[in-house]
């Protein structure tokens, strides 16, 4: 098959696992009795991977629809943004980690500081629109759980990033 | 490669637990202060809809009026609101018609500093001491207003 077509076929895999572990990950509950918006991150091993793996636009793209095509099936209107944005600023962290070599974290200690950032980011949109910053009471019990989360995605991530065989038939 | 992390990311999820465990033990010794005469705030868009006594036993209802006691009011359809009740002290949100429903779920709040969040109503409950204006985050609303 053509590079540029098998590139495609993986990219819409990629996009298509990201949103199914989205929306089964939305439909587990017991995390929500604790503090709103918390979730396990499953998805976010397809985030850390394709950080690791493909380049920084495609992972981006894939993060992006997968979050919009999550909303517009399982969540709404404030579930986009919330996840947009701490999405986004956990991508963006991740990215900088990784490229600095910042403490020369491995792929476990990557996905910490995206999943804290993640909350990081939906808290931050939370504040804004309810307008109160007393929402940030929250922050210590969904850090301690974003590490706990994070360092698991890390763990699976990093069985997939180095499977080999998979990625040599991305070319 | 050998193992699945390294050093480093160990140590960084260490010390990164040590600081929220400080911090969230901090909050909750702070919370315990003023058990007595803790009162409820109800709060949408910024603005105080209403505060009441947490002793003030009773089933509630939000809606784009206000708070209201008791109340057997009809909702008209698509008027958003939430129930809750209080009992014991404890406040809990029974019913909402947001699409998440995420209020309802969340646990029940009866110490100082506690809250239930509606985030699709942009409403929340808060429990406050005697004074909110003491050691409560909420003096920094101003930035948003």
């Amino acid at each position: 098959m053509n590079g540029k077509y098998k590139r495609i076929v993986f990219l819409a895999l990629m996009v298509s696992i990201a949103l199914v572990l989205h929306i089964v990950e939305s439909g587990i509950p017991a995390l929500v009795f604790i503090v709103p918006g918390l979730r396990l991150g499953l998805a976010n091993i397809v985030s850390v991977v394709m950080i690791y793996r493909f380049r920084v636009s495609e992972a981006l793209g894939v993060l992006v629809l997968r979050i919009l095509m999550a909303s517009i099936f399982a969540g709404g209107v404030s579930m986009f943004l919330y996840s947009i944005s701490g999405g986004l600023l956990s991508f963006v962290v991740m990215l900088l980690v990784k490229k600095f070599n910042f403490l020369k974290l491995s792929v476990s200690g990557v996905s910490m500081l995206g999943a804290i950032f993640f909350n990081v980011g939906q808290l931050i949109v939370a504040a804004i629109m309810i307008e109160t910053l007393s929402i940030m009471a929250y922050l210590p019990v969904m850090g301690i759980a974003s590490i706990l989360t994070g360092f698991f995605v890390g763990l699976v991530s990093k069985y997939l990033i180095e499977r080999e065989s998979l990625w040599k038939q991305l070319g | 490669m050998k193992r699945s992390f390294n050093k480093r990311d160990l140590i960084l999820g260490v010390v990164l637990l040590l600081l929220f465990s400080a911090l969230y033990i901090v909050q909750s010794s702070l919370g315990k202060n003023s058990e007595n005469d803790l009162k409820l705030i109800v709060v949408r868009d910024g603005k105080d809809l209403a505060t009441m006594s947490v002793s003030d036993d009773g089933d509630y209802i939000v809606t784009q009026e206000g708070v209201f006691k008791n109340s057997e009011m009809d909702i008209e359809d698509g008027e958003g609101y939430n129930r809750f009740k209080i009992e014991d002290g404890i406040v809990d949100v029974t019913s909402a018609s947001c699409p998440d429903g995420l209020c309802t779920k969340m646990k029940k709040i009866s110490r100082q500093g506690e809250m239930i969040v509606c985030l699709p109503h942009k409403l929340y409950f808060k429990i406050i001491g005697k004074m909110p204006e003491e050691g409560d985050g909420d003096s920094i609303d101003a930035i948003t207003d």
